[in-house]
């Protein structure tokens, strides 16, 4: 937004702008929409209908970009930059699959490491342009549910950085229920790599949770296509063993291989926690990967490994998650290392301790429930 | 007897051999509590973050080291530490990373994690929060908060990070010597502080400021007396 500096100027150029889209302030901070602007535009075709969509880029980034995994849309135009096209009046629309690992440890049922991101991004724009852009992401939702009374709006300036980039930005997220469902952000000086700076403005959600949060039927799981899994009592626990094998297969779809060192140690961390997960629960790994793979396969994600490899990545890795496991379980109960190659099979793995361990370390690893992956 | 890791800071490959020390004392199979709340805010920073110590931790795990890692945030569950065989607290401003610990709770958790034995390793602003105070790092005070505390655990030490032996730098730690009755230590980037039950050692070089007092200079493997 362009920098005004009296503040009380800049706040009624907010106030202009939002009560442009039809927002009003509440006194807690939040904005709530006005029924007369917002019932007028339900169910009418979208303002963005014109906006090319584009193929997604991949979710393993080039090393030098902001993070090792895309992470979102608007990382299109990192792409864009690296094949030195001038960033001026590109618009696009973009279904990304991202990988957001900050989630991995945090996950329960609405929530995902990986995802579709869909976003709606334009450059060159003016504040009013970006409003208008989140007037229609508003729109998009009450044409699931018109009842204006379930949304509201907040609005906040961040300051963010990507590598080297500096800039503050707008953001404007929209709720629906409590829930966080869209975003919209503006960047009005953002730092291109030729010094000169353009403005970016993007709207955007996760599609797996713009459906569940608009679910009709209360009961339909986050993640659709999985559901033999779920039970009524259980959903925040299967999401928990869903996820990261969901997410790892995406990653050996694209390419990566688990290593001590990342794009793979990631994919390491993602097989550790569904071994650990599911340990109780002993769901398919099989039948899980094939509906992870199906449906990355379905929204536009490279199958650059086929199904039968990946297969056999994941149990391998799953296998050597496992030996982890009993290292780490003997060391925390005796205090002893074991000196055996973790990426053994399960059965030379367990012979070879057998062969060379004392008798307390062999009743702990005979204590330990265990899967034969292979 | 827990364990102390203050780092003056520096990037990855700088402070790759002081940091192996911390790396080394770990199990086999150690799981970490990540802490980059000095430095974390938007979304693209936090996976940024995560991004970064997974980096870390790949160049200190091998065939025999199994690292594994969860990143805490602002705004998550406090962690039960027990379930950790580490914590690492991260740099970044270190009046917000204190801030956001007090007010979440979670620097009260810290140092009961410490008293009964816990690992730490504390980078650059990880690091300052430990000592007494944070007036060693005032100009990071950006919204002015009136508490300059940090959590005292290391002899009444108060730690001056990134420390290039400048005249500037010197002049900028008399002056605080001059105006607060502080103890501090010098830490140049890849040098740090061990707190265990040998007591405090240097790694690297440290310099001990003290008002009125002659700067001493300890070096590797010095205990602090």
């Amino acid at each position: 937004m362009e920098k005004i500096p009296n503040q009380e100027k800049e706040i009624s150029r907010l106030e202009y702008l939002t009560a442009n889209i039809g927002l009003v302030r509440n006194p807690d901070g939040k904005y709530l929409l006005t029924e007369s602007v917002y019932s007028e535009d339900i169910q009418n075709e979208s303002s963005l209908e014109h906006i090319p969509t584009i193929r997604p880029d991949g979710v393993l980034r080039p090393e030098g970009d902001t993070t090792i995994f895309t992470s979102a849309g608007i990382q299109h135009l990192e792409t864009l930059e690296r094949n030195k096209i001038n960033l001026e009046n590109e618009k696009f629309k973009i279904a990304q699959p991202v990988i957001r690992s900050q989630f991995m440890d945090k996950i329960k049922e609405g929530y995902s490491t990986a995802f579709i991101d869909e976003a709606v991004t334009q450059l060159g724009v003016t504040d009013e342009d970006f409003f208008s852009m989140c007037k229609q992401m508003v729109v998009d939702s009450l044409n699931h549910d018109a009842d204006i009374q379930k949304y509201y709006l907040i609005i906040e300036t961040q300051d963010d950085r990507w590598g080297q980039k500096k800039f503050t930005k707008l953001v404007v997220t929209l709720y629906y229920d409590g829930n966080e469902i869209s975003e919209g952000v503006y960047i009005d000086k953002f730092p291109k790599i030729d010094g000169q700076i353009v403005s970016v403005a993007e709207t955007t959600h996760s599609a797996e949770r713009f459906n569940w949060i608009h679910r009709e039927n209360r009961d339909q799981s986050y993640f659709i296509g999985f559901e033999e899994f779920y039970h009524p009592d259980n959903k925040d626990d299967v999401a928990r063993i869903i996820d990261p094998i969901r997410t790892a297969t995406l990653m050996l779809m694209q390419g990566v291989t688990p290593s001590h060192k990342d794009p793979g140690f990631r994919l390491r961390q993602l097989v550790k926690r569904f071994v650990e997960r599911n340990a109780e629960a002993s769901f398919s790994e099989g039948r899980l990967l094939d509906l992870s793979y199906d449906f990355w396969l379905g929204n536009s994600v490279e199958g650059i490994a086929g199904k039968v490899e990946v297969r056999e990545l994941l149990k391998k890795e799953m296998t050597r998650a496992q030996n982890v496991h009993i290292v780490s379980r003997v060391e925390r109960d005796t205090g002893k290392k074991i000196k055996v190659d973790v990426n053994l099979s399960t059965d030379e793995f367990l012979k070879r301790i057998y062969s060379s361990s004392p008798e307390e370390i062999i009743s702990i690893v005979k204590s330990i429930n265990l899967k034969r992956y292979e | 007897m827990s364990k102390l890791f203050l780092s003056g800071g520096g990037d990855i490959e700088i402070s790759y051999s002081f940091d192996s020390l911390f790396f080394d004392s770990l199990p086999q199979s150690a799981n970490i509590l990540y802490i980059p709340v000095a430095m974390a805010t938007t979304m693209a920073r936090t996976e940024a973050s995560l991004d970064w110590f997974s980096k870390l931790i790949s160049s200190h795990s091998n065939s025999d080291k199994h690292l594994d890692f969860t990143m805490w945030n602002a705004g998550d569950v406090l962690p039960n530490l027990h379930n950790y065989d580490a914590v690492y607290v991260g740099g970044g401003n270190t009046y917000r990373l204190l801030m956001v610990l007090e007010k979440l709770g979670m620097l009260d958790v810290l140092k009961k994690y410490i008293k009964n034995g816990g690992i730490y390793y504390g980078g650059s602003a990880g690091a300052v929060i430990v000592g007494k105070s944070l007036r060693t790092v005032e100009e990071e005070n950006l919204n002015n908060y009136s508490k300059h505390d940090g959590m005292n655990l290391i002899n009444n030490l108060s730690i001056f990070p990134h420390f290039s032996d400048s005249e500037e730098q010197k002049d900028i730690i008399r002056k605080i010597c001059s105006n607060y009755p502080l103890m501090i230590a010098a830490l140049p980037e890849n040098s740090g502080l061990i707190l265990d039950e040998h007591g405090m050692s240097v790694y690297g070089n440290m310099y001990l400021y003290e008002k009125e007092k002659e700067t001493i200079l300890y070096t590797s493997g010095q205990i602090i007396k």
